[in-house]
């Protein structure tokens, strides 16, 4: 009898012993945000608004992704504007610009061109003073085709010489350009 | 290996004539003694009956004879130069011929051992044993590190702190690890998913290479790793050991104790308790330190056990908890990222040396508790029962911390997956009958996957149910011994969710393996083994599944429902030396034909995201084959200087689009020459010192269209490791030194996946205390 409750304790012991971790299944599941659209927002020196989306809802691969052309008149300047969205979930569109301008020393937006667009210029600054992106100012050549390709650079080295060579690029996409 | 690395002896007994009942102490007990090995004599044993007089010595032959023995129970005593000495208890009634059969190789990692009464069966499958000094520096690094110089076993790297084991080519779900015991299930299937294990946790890794046995599982086509814990004491006392180690590159500091002892009386109860703290910052390569890249681990684990007459019930458990930075170099959101990344040649943040451990890492969580019960009865015959259960977490931080999550949700990853294991394994081993040896059993297995916030792989439930039989013929004297054994498994998944998507999907497996081999040992104690497995493994989830951009390799992965199994014919040959000449060595031949090989194709068209284009992977499957050659040897000249080599070649080929198959290790080989002086004993003793030189060849056989840059070229290497015992008053302190990449030179590893962004990591300095009290 007395060797059972010693036996006893020896199988307990084990199991007070024993920090069990547990699957901690969250219930916010898969709900980490991305971003799925890119909105370029053109405004003319007279005030006229056109904007232009990338849009991928669904995420990286399923349904592909929708790519607006742009369409931009000749020998003229725009100011631009850059918007990121999640918009994964219709109802709840959610703007990721604001935390981009929020953490704005972290990031940065590059812009890539070819074809008739003579000029981009970063027209805002992060904290510290360096270019942000955001916001910038494109100038348009003659009549013809182009590319314009905008990227989202975090943790970028703003003082390196090529600044956009550096950082973990969030957003990369390319559009094409129509110049009228 | 040295001899020093003989460590197991365990031994099974046969009974061979019988002649009339005696009473008086006139019983005459003559026998052999054999290695298990090779099953080939081994000389010079001494035998002696515990608490009397009698003792002898056995001849060349292995021979020996005892006479005058009383009936009864005795305890019959062996040691051997180089071996530990071990008692096993007998019952002998009349004159008796014993078969003592003693393992040289570490044949100790039979873990049901009670007493050295386990029967370990000579085997065509060729095990390699990493142990004592060699395992002891390597603690401080990693599980695959401590394997890296046996031929035909290499490193797949992510960095220099996780490593993954590779077997001739093969890695993640085409090898099995084993520890303590039980098959390690964690999230095995990516490359850079290192295994949860604590090196201070084993006294020795085993590495079965090729087909060798079926009762783990099939789907190890490469080969098996079995890492195994020293048993725990049986003489009444407490005692311990304090392992310290130290780093130069990444001023790295380890620090790993347990304690341990065996009650007596009447609890009869073996314990040990062990812990390990390990913390390290950033690397360096002979140029630069690389950004985030310090490492931290904390690691426990406990054992229990008692003894009875003829059972055993044993409890493990185990917690190990890392946190490893990755390279911020190396992290890359896109393929212009990387293409930038390769173009520099050295990564843009040179940051001086910290400890810091920033975003992005990983944290790794893995428990691991085990019930083991074994009965044993007669002459070797044994029954085992094994409940264990398994948790593991990983967490993965990316350098961006999450869009629109609340700040406390910040410290969560932006991936985890926790998967859950729970198995049962039932074994019987059976003892000599009409010379047969072997062992069947039942394993049953339920695993549960979940992955939080990230779809890359869905979650699933998997059950699966295994049965094995194996047997050994072996008579002796006659010089083969034939091995045959069969499996069948059944494997379902239950594949629910993936990310925001509804699966509901169900993929059933069902299959039949089977190895044979035999071993032969010539006249000359030369052994020649041979085996071939019909393998197979079914698709594991993320080769069916797979959805989505790989971090840090820049691809998009796709997985493919209509995956068949794997079914792989490996067949090895292989012969030894015998393992107490004076030139020890092997060479092995393998061939391994793998059909309905899964691999990644490129895809034709890149893939569209918002992170720019990149290029597709798919999951296809071809027939491939990998095939090769091994060998190491060691020989000694002089009394003091020993000179040895491992070599290994190996050629993979997809035998589809005849096109080499991606990742495979570089042809390699190893020198080394050691001096261990005769010094009086009492000042440096045990003193050894060894120079080695390590050559990688560079692997130009890749396929065309499927990596960003050129392999790196070949390199050598040369490390120094030296080492003595030292007895500070009572206390006997082990000392080693070990200076990895001596030259600081400058390199890049094939089977890294981080060379596209930094050199691997320059001279290492490392100073390791051991002691034991």
């Amino acid at each position: 009898m007395k060797n059972i409750w010693k036996l006893t304790w020896f199988l307990v012991l084990p199991l007070i012993l024993v920090y069990c971790e547990k699957d901690q299944d969250q219930t916010m599941d898969n709900e980490e945000e991305l971003i799925t659209d890119v909105v370029m927002t053109f405004t003319d020196e007279l005030g006229n608004i056109q904007t232009f989306s990338f849009s991928d809802p669904d995420g990286p691969g399923g349904n592909a992704p929708s790519l607006d052309e742009i369409t931009l008149a000749s020998l003229a300047t725009y100011a631009l504007s850059i918007q990121f969205l999640d918009a994964s979930d219709p109802m709840d569109l959610e703007d990721i610009t604001l935390e981009v301008a929020e953490e704005s020393a972290e990031h940065l937006v590059c812009f890539d061109f070819s074809g008739n667009i003579s000029s981009i210029t970063i027209s805002d600054d992060d904290e510290n003073g360096l270019p942000l992106g955001l916001e910038a100012v494109l100038t348009t050549l003659q009549p013809g085709n182009g590319t314009l390709t905008i990227s989202l650079k975090h943790l970028p080295d703003k003082d390196n010489s090529i600044p956009c060579s550096t950082g973990e690029t969030d957003v990369e996409v390319t559009f094409q350009v129509v110049i009228e | 290996m040295r001899k020093s690395v003989i460590t197991g002896i365990l031994f099974w007994l046969v009974i061979g004539i019988i002649q009339g009942q005696q009473k008086k102490c006139d019983i005459i007990l003559k026998g052999y003694v054999l290695d298990t090995t090779t099953a080939s004599p081994l000389d010079y044993a001494s035998i002696s009956i515990r608490g009397t007089e009698t003792g002898t010595l056995a001849n060349e032959k292995g021979y020996f004879e005892l006479g005058k023995v009383c009936p009864g129970i005795i305890e019959l005593e062996i040691s051997r130069v180089g071996l530990l000495s071990r008692t096993w208890v007998v019952d002998i009634q009349q004159d008796t011929i014993l078969f003592l059969n003693i393992s040289m190789e570490g044949l100790r990692l039979e873990e049901v051992v009670i007493g050295g009464k386990a029967a370990p069966i000579p085997k065509s499958e060729i095990s390699q044993l990493v142990d004592g000094i060699e395992l002891t520096t390597n603690q401080g690094l990693n599980l695959a590190t401590a394997l890296e110089n046996l031929p035909g076993v290499s490193v797949l790297r992510t960095g220099a702190t996780i490593a993954k084991p590779m077997i001739r080519g093969m890695h993640s779900n085409r090898i099995l690890l084993l520890n303590n015991g039980v098959i390690q299930e964690g999230q095995q299937w990516g490359l850079e998913h290192a295994p949860s294990i604590d090196p201070f946790t084993l006294e020795e890794i085993t590495v079965i290479k090729g087909a060798g046995t079926l009762e783990y599982g099939s789907n190890a086509l490469g080969g098996i790793i079995k890492s195994n814990p020293a048993s725990l004491p049986k003489e009444k006392g407490i005692s311990g050991s304090i392992h310290l180690q130290g780093h130069s590159n990444s001023r790295m500091g380890v620090a790993s104790g347990l304690l341990e002892g065996y009650s007596g009386g009447w609890s009869k109860l073996g314990y040990r308790i062990q812990g390990t703290l390990k913390r390290g910052g950033s690397l360096k390569t002979p140029d630069y330190f690389l950004d985030n890249t310090g490492q931290s681990e904390h690691n426990f684990s406990w054992s229990l056990q008692r003894l009875f007459q003829r059972n055993k019930i044993q409890f493990y458990y185990s917690r190990y908890s890392s946190t490893f930075g990755i390279f911020s170099g190396a992290h890359i959101g896109n393929l212009t990222d990387l293409k930038n990344a390769i173009e520099r040649g050295e990564p843009l943040i040179q940051p001086d040396f910290n400890y810091t451990i920033d975003r992005p890492q990983q944290r790794v969580v893995h428990e691991l508790f085990k019930g083991n019960y074994i009965y044993e009865w007669g002459s070797s015959n044994e029954i085992q029962l094994q409940v264990s259960r398994q948790f593991n977490r990983r967490e993965e931080f990316d350098a961006h911390r999450p869009f629109g999550v609340l700040p406390a949700e910040k410290e969560i990853g932006d991936i985890t997956f926790e998967i859950t294991t729970h198995t049962v394994d039932l074994g019987w081993k059976h003892g000599n009958w009409k010379s047969l040896r072997g062992k069947m059993g039942t394993q049953w297995t339920r695993q549960n996957n979940t992955a939080d916030r990230g779809g890359l792989i869905p979650n699933y439930t998997m059950n699966g149910v295994g049965w094995y039989w194996m047997e050994t013929w072996k008579k002796f004297p006659f010089p083969l011994a034939i091995e045959g054994g069969l499996r069948l498994d059944y494997k379902k998944f239950e594949v629910s969710t993936q990310g925001r998507d509804t699966i509901n999907v169900q993929n059933e497996f069902f299959n039949l393996s089977a190895v044979v081999g035999f071993i032969y040992t010539l006249k000359n104690n030369w052994t020649i083994k041979a085996n071939t497995g019909w393998l197979w493994r079914p698709p594991h989830v993320n080769e069916l599944y797979s959805e989505g951009v790989h971090h840090g390799s820049a691809s998009y992965e796709i997985g493919n429902r209509n995956l068949f199994p794997e079914r792989a014919i490996n067949s090895t040959a292989s012969i030894h030396l015998p393992t107490d000449s004076k030139i020890t060595g092997s060479l092995s031949l393998y061939h391994n034909l793998i059909r309905d090989f899964i691999y990644l194709q490129p895809t034709q068209q890149p893939v569209l995201t918002i992170r720019g284009a990149f290029p597709g992977f798919e999951y296809l499957q071809t027939n491939a084959v990998i095939q090769g050659i091994e060998w190491e040897w060691a020989a000694p000249i002089g009394p003091q200087w020993v000179i040895s080599n491992k070599t290994s070649f190996l050629k993979g080929e997809n035998r589809q689009t005849n096109e080499p198959l991606i990742y495979m290790p570089a042809n390699q080989t190893h020198w080394a020459v050691e001096y261990r002086p005769a010094l009086k004993s009492g000042t440096l003793d045990d003193l050894f010192t060894k120079l080695s030189w390590e050559y990688v060849g560079s692997q130009n056989r890749i396929p065309s269209d499927a990596d960003y840059a050129p392999p790196p070229p070949s390199y050598g290497l040369i490390h120094w490791n030296m080492g003595w015992n030292w007895n500070a008053g009572q206390t006997p302190i082990s000392i080693t030194f070990t200076a990895n990449n001596l030259l600081n030179k400058r390199y890049r590893s094939y089977l890294n996946r981080l060379r596209y962004y930094s050199d691997e990591m320059g001279r290492n300095l490392i100073l390791t205390l051991k002691t034991k009290f």
